[in-house]
């Protein structure tokens, strides 16, 4: 799997998850290596797409993976 | 806040001789809405008995997933000066030594981008930044690390490492402490900004057992100064403590091991018995000295209470050399960290990791050989290592 492919499967992951479940990078690689990629690999592509504002950590109690949004609880900015 | 503007009950946390938080943000609040606003909301909270605040979120600066925590109040319209109202984690420097220079410069930006409160410094030991908006947050990146700053970190991540002044002004420390803190902060900053953990590491660095940044009671991995072969006895100097101390009282008794002994004339020091507390060092700073085989302790699984109780670090090396460019250590932190992130459920943190699989299965994905030391409690048999097999 080439890396463009390896960000697109991940990226895709991310998008299956959103508002479901809230993918912790773990889960991510180990969802890839499933798919034949390394952690290495998973990790550069991750990497990218988050250098990239593709995706973004968010934080609640531990850190996921998610598409950027706005939360629910952001005030609106005066 | 009452219709009137005051607050009484904060009024009262500024009464007394000590130090008082209103007092300071209530300064900041003659050039800050958000400072006043703080009052007024804090004030609010009191009365209510509710905390107003909502926490945790999605906000922070391009490509990093720590260094800003989102913290929005719940009455925005009421308070607009907090209806933002992010922290910034700014990595301290070893030691925590500043120019002033430096730290007029960040509080310019500070002042420029937010409400102009700190927190010198947080429990993990960032420099902490109160009160910010979401459009402000690139800004105040670009800006602080332009000036040679870095976020710290936050989330499932390596928190920003700390450590005491060390060698710089400690006559006890027994190994460079800034240098390892910054040396695993630069090997670490993949880990440090991109949280990839179950949950939060943090690793703190004493020069001694004194331990300043009370590493074993704050940190995951704490990392304590120490010395491998026999304290250094001036009989000399011990004999002039004599004359203003009772040595048997107030040392030699109070050992934890009762390696000590003074007959009144000579201290003998039984180095095999010795648990490297530092209080005989301590007291007697003089005629006692750490032994010149220096390096450190290494502890793992101190942390606070959040999923279970609270835990100290305990020994899973009692001695190891510590010198550059320290791979030795880098090389231990590693393994651990791959051991669980393999097991570790999410938001366990390494100690609750041992506690449940046991020290059993840390050694052995670790390498690291099981040791008296590592006894936390004698008689519960934490290190057979037999499976299944050899007793058949």
């Amino acid at each position: 799997m080439d890396a463009e492919e390896l960000q697109n499967k991940v990226y895709a992951l991310v998008e299956k998850s959103q508002g479901k479940k809230k993918l912790k990078p773990k889960d991510i690689s180990n969802a890839m290596e499933a798919e034949g990629a390394t952690q290495a690999e998973t990790k550069a592509a991750l990497r990218v797409l988050i250098d990239g504002g593709k995706l973004v950590y968010s934080y609640f109690g531990g850190t996921a993976v998610e598409i950027p949004h706005t939360e629910g609880s952001a005030n609106p900015q005066s | 806040m009452s219709k009137d503007g005051k607050t009484p009950m904060l009024d009262e946390l500024e009464k007394g001789a000590w130090p008082s938080f209103v007092k300071e943000i209530k300064k900041s609040a003659k050039k800050s809405n958000a400072a006043q606003d703080l009052l007024n909301i804090l004030e609010r909270s009191y009365r209510d008995k509710v905390t107003h605040w909502k926490h945790g979120g999605i906000v922070g600066v391009l490509g990093y997933g720590g260094g800003v925590i989102g913290r929005y109040c719940d009455l925005p319209e009421e308070y607009p000066g907090v209806a933002h109202f992010h922290t910034i984690r700014i990595n301290q420097p070893a030691g925590f030594y500043y120019t002033s220079t430096a730290l007029r410069e960040l509080m310019d930006i500070w002042d420029k981008y937010g409400s102009g409160l700190t927190n010198f410094h947080g429990s993990t030991g960032d420099l902490v930044l109160l009160g910010t908006q979401t459009d402000k947050l690139e800004a105040i990146f670009a800006e602080t690390t332009a000036k040679g700053w870095d976020l710290g970190g936050s989330g499932s991540c390596l928190r920003t490492p700390s450590c005491c002044a060390g060698m710089s002004r400690c006559e006890f420390a027994n190994i460079d402490t800034m240098e390892i803190c910054d040396t695993l902060t630069h090997k670490f900053q993949d880990e440090l900004h991109r949280p990839a953990f179950p949950y939060k590491f943090k690793i703190k660095v004493a020069g001694c057992a004194n331990d300043c940044v009370a590493a074993i009671a704050r940190a995951d991995m704490s990392i304590i100064g120490t010395w491998r072969d026999t304290i250094r006895i001036d009989q000399a100097e011990v004999k002039n403590y004599s004359k203003s101390m009772d040595i048997k009282t107030e040392v030699t008794d109070m050992c934890p091991t009762h390696c000590m002994n003074w007959d009144g004339s000579t201290l003998k020091i039984g180095d095999k018995d010795c648990n490297r507390c530092m209080h005989c060092i301590n007291l007697m700073p003089k005629a006692l000295r750490p032994g010149k085989e220096k390096g450190a302790t290494i502890m793992l699984g101190g942390k606070a209470p959040i999923v279970t109780g609270a835990l100290m670090s305990w020994v899973i090396v009692p001695f190891m050399k510590l010198e550059k460019p320290y791979d030795n250590l880098e090389d231990l932190i590693r393994k651990l960290w791959e051991w669980w992130d393999d097991h570790g459920k999410n938001r366990e943190r390494i100690g609750e990791l041992v506690d449940r699989l046991g020290m059993r299965s840390m050694l052995e994905s670790t390498g690291l050989p099981p040791v008296p030391q590592m006894v936390k409690a004698p008689r519960s048999n934490p290190y057979v290592f037999w499976s299944a097999e050899d007793v058949k």
